[in-house]
């Protein structure tokens, strides 16, 4: 594609992820009164993005798609490189409480503190406030429970600090998001207790 | 140098602490150390040696989360039901079910999220050593607009800025809203900017929530600037915008000039004092 090349201009300038129905309006649009290419499609754009990763491979830089779009990082293996160019210690990391609390978010969301801490078990008002300064989830609502409490779910760089496309690329997310969270299972007679066995065996082999 | 006051054992056990995210965490663990089938728990075998850690913990003078404490009331309820004949319950209590299946289901329940939290940290751990170009600061030419000057759309925009956040704020929780009135905002402003001081444009608006309040306090701020006891000072383009108090005894002599675009030559007339 002619196009190609102003495509890896973008993406290698751009500082966030960028969703390839807007690289296709950018390539049609055209720069600052010249002339672009009116007939690019999203699906040409797409295709053009797969070469390009491959493309990137060998090299220092990888593309990924995260977070609904395409960005062009720099390889996982050069990161002490990179990381002392920067002057970056250690990337940041989440703590295990956060990392925990996060997964609930994640899986469940909308979600209010209160259904976090039934399953979590301990106060979670300190690692949600340091995940909303971190901007990985944000207050998105209020329930209509009693008390009408705050409901947090996460944001786009939450995608794109975890590397996923969507939330549908989390791990095992059919079943976590089924898993029932208040309503208790009465599993007293044999055969619930049959069912239980099942679905912790099933837990397991996944 | 500051001598190191800490005994080295603290080091360690605060490690050890830190280890369990939370008394579900520390239950899972304990059942993985007894190789018991979560499904089949012994409660007296846990409880026994769930207290056995708290109480490790307090021997060491450490403050044992209040957390902690509720689950091993929680396990010693159940072990004491356990024990007793289902005809020896209490009345209310026969028609329930085992309430140890409550626990169960919770620990299952956590440990598919502490699974999850564990595939998340490995992705993040890949993901964090990834580097992408961030947002440069947008250099512009300081001869666009000369230091100190703050045209109206620039003081508009700041404005905006500050009613965005206004709303993302009261997004949270809306309460009746006050009357606030321009004279009363203008005292307020006085009261914050002493003479000759300056403060952050944003800064003026930070404690406020309501949407009403704000647009007073900004129609106040144009309100001084007329009366040229405040004046809206920038360093250059796209610098945070400060409001600057005329020092006393100067008053009437503007430091520094709004630049008003053509056709607004005054900002609009406030109700006033």
């Amino acid at each position: 594609m002619e196009w190609a090349r102003v495509l890896e201009a973008l993406l290698f300038a751009a500082t966030e992820p960028m969703e390839p129905l807007r690289l296709a309006t950018l390539l049609r649009d055209g720069p600052e009164g010249g002339q672009g290419w009116p007939d690019v499609k999203e699906d040409e754009v797409r295709e053009e993005l797969t070469h390009l990763g491959e493309r990137l491979a060998p090299r220092g830089l990888i593309l990924r798609e995260v977070a609904g779009g395409f960005r062009i990082g720099t390889a996982p293996d050069l990161s002490g490189w990179v990381a002392k160019l920067k002057g970056v210690v250690r990337p940041p990391r989440l703590s295990p409480p956060a990392l925990e609390t996060m997964a609930v978010i994640a899986y469940r969301q909308p979600i209010s503190r209160a259904e976090i801490e039934a399953v979590r078990g301990v106060d979670c008002s300190g690692t949600l406030d340091t995940l909303v300064e971190r901007g990985v989830i944000r207050i998105s609502g209020r329930s209509d429970a009693p008390g009408r409490p705050i409901l947090y779910s996460t944001t786009p760089l939450f995608l794109e600090h975890f590397g996923l496309r969507d939330l549908e690329e989390l791990p095992n997310s059919e079943e976590l998001r089924r898993v029932k969270l208040p309503t208790p299972v009465d599993p007293a007679t044999p055969q619930q207790k049959e069912l239980l066995h099942e679905a912790i065996e099933s837990s397991s082999q996944s | 140098m500051i001598p190191m006051l800490e005994p080295p054992s603290s080091e360690a056990l605060r490690v050890e602490l830190s280890a369990f995210t939370g008394p579900m965490d520390l239950l899972l663990h304990l059942i993985k150390e007894q190789e018991m089938d979560i499904y089949e728990i012994r409660l007296e075998k846990l409880t026994e040696q769930y207290l056995g850690r708290l109480d490790k913990m307090r021997e060491e003078n450490l403050a044992v989360a209040g957390e902690f404490l509720v689950m091993a009331a929680t396990l010693i309820y159940l072990k004491s039901r356990s024990l007793l004949p289902v005809q020896d319950r209490p009345p209310e209590e026969v028609e329930d079910e085992d309430p140890k299946w409550e626990l169960i289901r919770q620990l299952i329940e956590y440990r598919k999220f502490k699974e999850a939290a564990g595939q998340l940290g490995d992705r993040e751990a890949l993901h964090s050593r990834i580097f992408g170009r961030i947002p440069e600061r947008v250099v512009v030419n300081q001869a666009m607009q000369g230091p100190g000057l703050v045209s109206m759309f620039d003081l508009v925009w700041a404005f905006q800025k500050v009613l965005r956040s206004v709303e993302d704020r009261s997004k949270v929780g809306r309460f009746e809203e006050d009357q606030f009135t321009v004279g009363q905002k203008i005292e307020f402003l006085l009261d914050r900017v002493s003479p000759g001081e300056e403060i952050l444009f944003e800064d003026l608006f930070r404690t406020m929530s309501s949407r009403g309040e704000v647009v007073v306090t900004f129609l106040a701020m144009l309100e001084l600037i007329r009366l040229r006891q405040l004046a809206a000072v920038q360093d250059g383009p796209l610098q945070p915008i400060r409001i600057r108090r005329t020092p006393d005894g100067v008053l009437g002599v503007p430091t520094v000039v709004i630049v008003a675009e053509e056709g607004t030559s005054q900002p609009s007339e406030s109700s006033a004092v």
